[in-house]
């Protein structure tokens, strides 16, 4: 448990990022990417951010919330919200595996990426599946993997800055600040 | 704390440089143009941005064709086939020496006077059919390479017989089309010349990958491959498939032995030859069809190229060089390695 | 940086050089074919100079697309899906390329040549 404060704070500040996500999302839709549907996983960030504020269920939680809001009122639940269902159970997965390495074992970038790597293999995969063409899965996975490398160290740093102006501490239950 | 920050940005940037390396392919577009000529379909494949490049290459073609036609009246080759003498331009000087050191070469193999039997038997066109003895035996009086002499200045003569240079000519466009791309500052080119394979250039993937056609199998369908590094190399084939007739059962091929007037029948369903010059590996192909391999073999001594015997028996003969470079792909044929 | 920091990148990276490594396999090769496979329609037609033909494919939800086959290329000529980004890859000239409708769950791809040969001695 990393949380760091009130129940109360806790609650506006996992809403705070859930609004932050879904505002990411929209923007980086901005973003043109070969496949469509597929994102670039900006919006992760925030997820990772409740995880090293508080813990691994604020991360489900806000990174969840924001992919059914996004489908319930913006994008609709087609393809694209397959997609960021996949790639945030996937990523999800990650963080279960490798968030307890954090902080001591695992900097927090590097966890991005390993977050953003699953991210986009859960997309690859459901967009794979869509066209029924496993072929398509391995011809993308290059790009996928270069661009969890880097969309996954952009979300790290900002997870890690998000988190020092909520006034996260490295070591975790430092009581309420 | 900020020095592992850079190093690890270093890293990632690393490693999505080398992803992005691999990822990477070719710096200029390919331009592709199918052009039917010298009684073929050629595909021209250059990289390049600038699309003259491909109508330079389809004049230099056609010019050609103009010059070396057996069918074409007017050609310089029907000039000296009708007349006996001529006074060639400087492409077809090369052609008709190169044909006459090849001739020499394969002691007759190849023989670039082969037209009168050529014509004989049609195979190809719409004529085909199986002459008789006394036709053969007439046509055969005609076909000595050593009546094609080269005078000087220029100038040739032809004493008996007609050219046809049908197994010398695509090779020869080959590497005028290659000298051409050169002048232009090409850097990379495919061309499939009726099936001579030639390329240019670096290999994008490290060696160029030349597929070898089953004979038996349909069109498209590869016996082998060969891998070669080069950066100028040719893959002629002479195959018992690519143009023949049946009558009564037995197939005629295009492949005629300058000896007997007849198809070559030396135990081969075909031949591959690899070599940088594209017109010496035309020239050969045919010649080593002709021969067969073990005489085959004592005439490639004599020049630095390599081959590919397939024979009728299912066995694969090659040369010692290019043995690492081939893979073969159906099992049902054995390689074996020649000394 | 720590150890496992590395692992990751390592692991990432791997991942994605993993499909260059097993993209050389080798198979019989044959002749050059465009492969349409959408969830109304499955269709392989041979590559040859003389094919010039217009496909239309019809996509679950009533929408479609054309596939236009020019001798040995082919493209996505038309379609009324939102993004078109089926159109805009433009023609298709070698094995592996592939036009994605990822709305109709379209793939136009060319196959043949399971290793891509610069060409085909003859």
């Amino acid at each position: 448990m990393n949380w760091t404060g009130y129940p109360s704070r806790r609650l506006a500040v996992n809403g705070l990022l859930t609004a932050l996500a879904i505002c990411v999302n929209q923007l980086e839709g901005m973003f043109p990417h070969p496949l469509p549907g597929v994102k670039l996983g900006l919006a992760n960030a925030l997820g990772l951010a409740a995880f090293g504020l508080f813990d691994f269920k604020d991360a489900v939680m806000v990174s969840t919330l924001r992919v059914i809001t996004v489908g319930l009122t913006f994008s609709g639940l087609g393809l694209s919200f397959g997609c960021s269902l996949a790639g945030v159970g996937c990523s999800m997965v990650v963080l279960l595996l490798l968030g307890r390495l954090w902080p001591e074992r695992l900097s927090l970038w590097a966890l991005g990426q390993a977050m953003a790597m699953g991210f986009n293999l859960g997309q690859l995969a459901v967009v794979a599946w869509a066209v029924s063409s496993p072929s398509l899965f391995l011809s993308y996975l290059p790009i996928m993997a270069g661009s969890s490398l880097v969309t996954g160290f952009a979300t790290g740093t900002m997870a890690g800055w998000l988190m020092r102006k909520a006034g996260a501490s490295k070591s975790p239950g430092r009581g309420p600040i | 704390m900020r020095r592992s920050y850079l190093l690890t940005a270093v890293l990632a940037l690393l490693a999505l440089a080398g992803l992005a390396i691999s990822g990477a392919r070719r710096d200029l577009p390919w331009e592709e143009r199918e052009v039917f000529a010298m009684d073929t379909l050629m595909r021209l494949k250059v990289q390049s941005d600038d699309p003259k490049v491909l109508d330079r290459m389809e004049e230099e073609i056609r010019r050609l064709e103009g010059l070396l036609s057996a069918h074409a009246p007017t050609s310089e080759v029907s000039i000296l086939s009708s007349t006996g003498a001529l006074k060639a331009s400087p492409e077809t000087e090369q052609v008709l020496q190169l044909s006459i050191q090849v001739a020499q070469g394969t002691h007759g193999a190849f023989d670039p006077t082969i037209g009168a039997l050529s014509r004989l038997w049609g195979i190809g066109t719409e004529e085909a059919r199986v002459p008789s003895r006394e036709e053969i035996l007439r046509a055969l009086e005609t076909v000595d390479y050593r009546t094609l002499r080269y005078l000087g200045d220029h100038r040739f003569s032809l004493s008996a017989g007609r050219l046809d240079l049908g197994g010398i000519a695509k090779g020869f466009a080959g590497d005028r089309l290659v000298e051409l791309l050169a002048s232009m500052g090409i850097r990379r080119a495919v061309m499939d010349l009726g099936g001579n394979v030639v390329v240019f250039g670096p290999p994008p993937k490290a060696v160029w990958r030349i597929g070898i056609q089953h004979p038996d199998r349909p069109r498209g369908e590869v016996l082998g491959v060969l891998e070669l590094p080069e950066r100028r190399a040719a893959v002629v084939t002479s195959g018992v498939y690519e143009r023949y007739f049946e009558r009564d059962g037995v197939r005629y091929h295009h492949i005629l032995d300058p000896s007997t007037g007849e198809p070559a029948r030396s135990g081969l369903m075909a031949v591959s030859v690899a070599c940088s010059s594209s017109a010496l590996a035309d020239g050969l192909s045919t010649a080593l069809f002709v021969a067969g391999p073990e005489r085959g073999m004592e005439i490639l001594s004599r020049h630095r190229c390599q081959a590919i015997f397939v024979t009728e028996d299912r066995r694969v003969l090659i040369t010692p060089q290019l043995a690492p470079r081939f893979s073969l792909r159906d099992r049902s044929f054995r390689v074996e390695v020649l000394r | 940086m720590k150890v496992l920091d590395a692992a990751v990148v390592l692991t990432i990276a791997a991942l994605g050089l993993s499909p260059l490594v097993m993209g050389v396999s080798p198979s019989v090769s044959g002749p050059l074919v465009v492969r349409i496979s959408s969830p109304t329609l499955n269709r392989t037609i041979r590559l040859d100079p003389s094919t010039h033909l217009t496909i239309r494919v019809q996509s679950r939800d009533g929408g479609f697309n054309l596939v236009e086959v020019q001798g040995l290329k082919v493209r996505v000529s038309d379609a009324d899906c939102p993004d078109r980004e089926c159109v805009k890859r433009g023609w298709l000239t070698s094995p592996g390329d592939q036009a994605v409708c990822l709305p109709h769950r379209l793939v136009v791809r060319i196959e043949g040549d399971g290793d891509e040969l610069d060409g085909l001695s003859q």
